[in-house]
């Protein structure tokens, strides 16, 4: 704690506080798009870190976007440097199955998010701000750093994928 | 919406309650701020130095290339200089020793008189030394000159002072680490670090003018290419700024100030890469300007204290 005294105790104690108000949906979020457990609350403390060390320069109504912004950007790292291509690292793991994926129930639930795992990881971005944070097209743009009318794209052929995973029509 | 939208919304509220989440752990964020300040130090160092080796491979070509006339940079004969430190007449000068070597390989173009150069541990001007300036009659900067302020009646006799002084009060660096001038004419370019340790350079570019001695004409920094808007352009707001950034956390933030004033009109931040050079984007909302023209500057912040300026930073003279 000593060093970060050293840059300004007050930025600081923001940061935490934010930290304690926003860190719960952020590790859920880090938690859909990375199959690394330990993973999850290290790209969440590094956005933090990374709007202490931006502090002043980040308006205060975009610190959520931005937040929300870093652990993506976060997690892709991480798997490009893992060199976990593969898509199948990218949602919940294949095998084995974790206690997590025994939480879901149901047949069809399972089917819908391994259709999911199969996206491009840019769709699963979209569908996963879209249908679990129930983010506004436009606020899913601000994240990704896309235009809306590239969100309303890439959540159109997410949802025909995932539609004829599970045969369906979308 | 359909099922197939309400099975993803449930079936995603499900995987995500079944993420663990634990108690907060205020400890494990002080440990990543620790870390990050050390890996971000670490890296500013080799790319500093890479930098430095680049701009002596410029430098070298530059003054191969010279076969203009015999320009000597200096006052200009005609102002009024009240200083008591006479400045001696050379296109290069002994300046503030760097922390690193500065380029030596290079032999002076013909017509260009350079003269025996200090011992390196000559200190020139000590960092904090007020710029050395003429209170010449007030003689316009040209259009495209950042720096010495217009408005006022500074001047500058050696690209060196001119570099020194914009680092320290235009883009706010605490203490600036010069390399040698390198003078190509009425050119010339003057490397720049913020950290006195290493880091990443900034290379400023000025000219020699008749009236006003040398004047700042932009900053680039090789890790933030800035592709719109080009010099000289005349913008408005909401002004669109874009390019490559390789910077700490792919972060770079963009002001846009007028002349005259020194916080900037208007602010925003981009992201690029963290790694390596990749595209930002930044737009950027600021009131009509008084005055007919400005600066962009986009800049990566310091990772280690707040109030020394920007790391590295490109800044490019605008219209209004």
């Amino acid at each position: 704690m000593v060093a970060v005294v050293a840059v300004g105790m007050r930025g600081w104690e923001e940061i935490e506080l934010s930290y304690r108000a926003h860190r719960g949906d952020l590790v859920r979020l880090a938690g859909l798009l990375l199959d690394e457990p330990g993973a999850r609350e290290e790209v969440v403390q590094d956005a933090f870190v990374a709007l202490h060390l931006r502090r002043g320069t980040v308006a205060p109504e975009k610190v959520p976007a931005y937040l929300r912004s870093s652990v993506l950007n976060a997690a892709r790292s991480r798997l490009r440097h893992r060199r976990v291509v593969d898509r199948l690292g990218w949602i919940l793991p294949t095998t084995p199955p974790t206690p997590e994926d025994e939480a879901i129930s149901g047949d069809r639930r399972a089917g819908v998010l391994t259709a999911v795992r199969r996206l491009s990881r840019r769709q699963q971005e979209v569908v996963v701000l879209r249908y679990w944070m129930d983010l506004s097209e436009a606020d899913i743009a601000a994240t990704l750093g896309i235009s809306p009318g590239s969100v309303k794209v890439h959540a159109s052929r997410a949802l025909a994928a995932i539609a004829r995973s599970v045969g369906e029509e979308p | 919406m359909s099922d197939v939208e309400r099975d993803l919304r449930d079936s995603l509220r499900a995987r995500a309650e079944a993420v663990p989440v634990g108690r907060a752990d205020g400890s494990g964020l002080a440990r990543r701020l620790a870390a990050a300040r050390r890996r971000r130090r670490a890296r500013v160092g080799g790319a500093g130095l890479a930098l430095l080796v680049a701009i002596a491979a410029v430098s070298v070509v530059a003054r191969t290339d010279h076969d203009g006339p015999n320009v000597v940079a200096g006052p200009d004969p005609s102002s009024t200089t009240t200083t008591t430190t006479l400045e001696p007449s050379t296109t290069t000068e002994p300046e503030q020793a760097p922390t690193t070597p500065a380029p030596t390989t290079s032999a002076p173009p013909p017509g260009i008189t350079v003269p025996p150069r200090a011992s390196t541990t000559s200190p020139g001007p000590p960092p904090t030394a007020r710029t050395t300036s003429t209170t010449a009659a007030l003689t316009p900067l040209p259009d495209d000159a950042v720096w010495p302020a217009p408005g006022t009646t500074t001047s500058f006799p050696t690209p060196q002072r001119a570099a020194d002084d914009f680092t320290r009060r235009f883009l706010g660096m605490g203490n600036p680490q010069l390399a040698p001038a390198q003078v190509t004419g009425t050119n010339a370019t003057v490397g720049v670090r913020a950290y006195v340790t290493g880091g990443q350079v900034s290379v400023v570019a000025l000219r020699s003018t008749p009236a006003r001695g040398w004047v700042v004409v932009g900053c680039a920094a090789s890790t933030i290419q800035v592709d719109t808007p080009s010099a000289g352009t005349r913008v408005s707001s909401p002004l669109s700024v874009a390019g490559r950034a390789f910077a700490f956390e792919g972060q770079v933030d963009v002001e846009v100030r007028q002349d005259g004033v020194a916080a900037p009109i208007g602010r925003s931040s981009g992201t690029g890469g963290g790694t390596e050079l990749l595209p930002f984007e930044a737009t950027v909302t600021f009131p009509r300007p008084p005055v007919a023209r400005g600066t962009v500057v986009v800049s990566e912040a310091r990772a280690d204290v707040a109030d020394q300026g920007p790391a590295t930073a490109t800044v490019v003279r605008v219209g209004f």
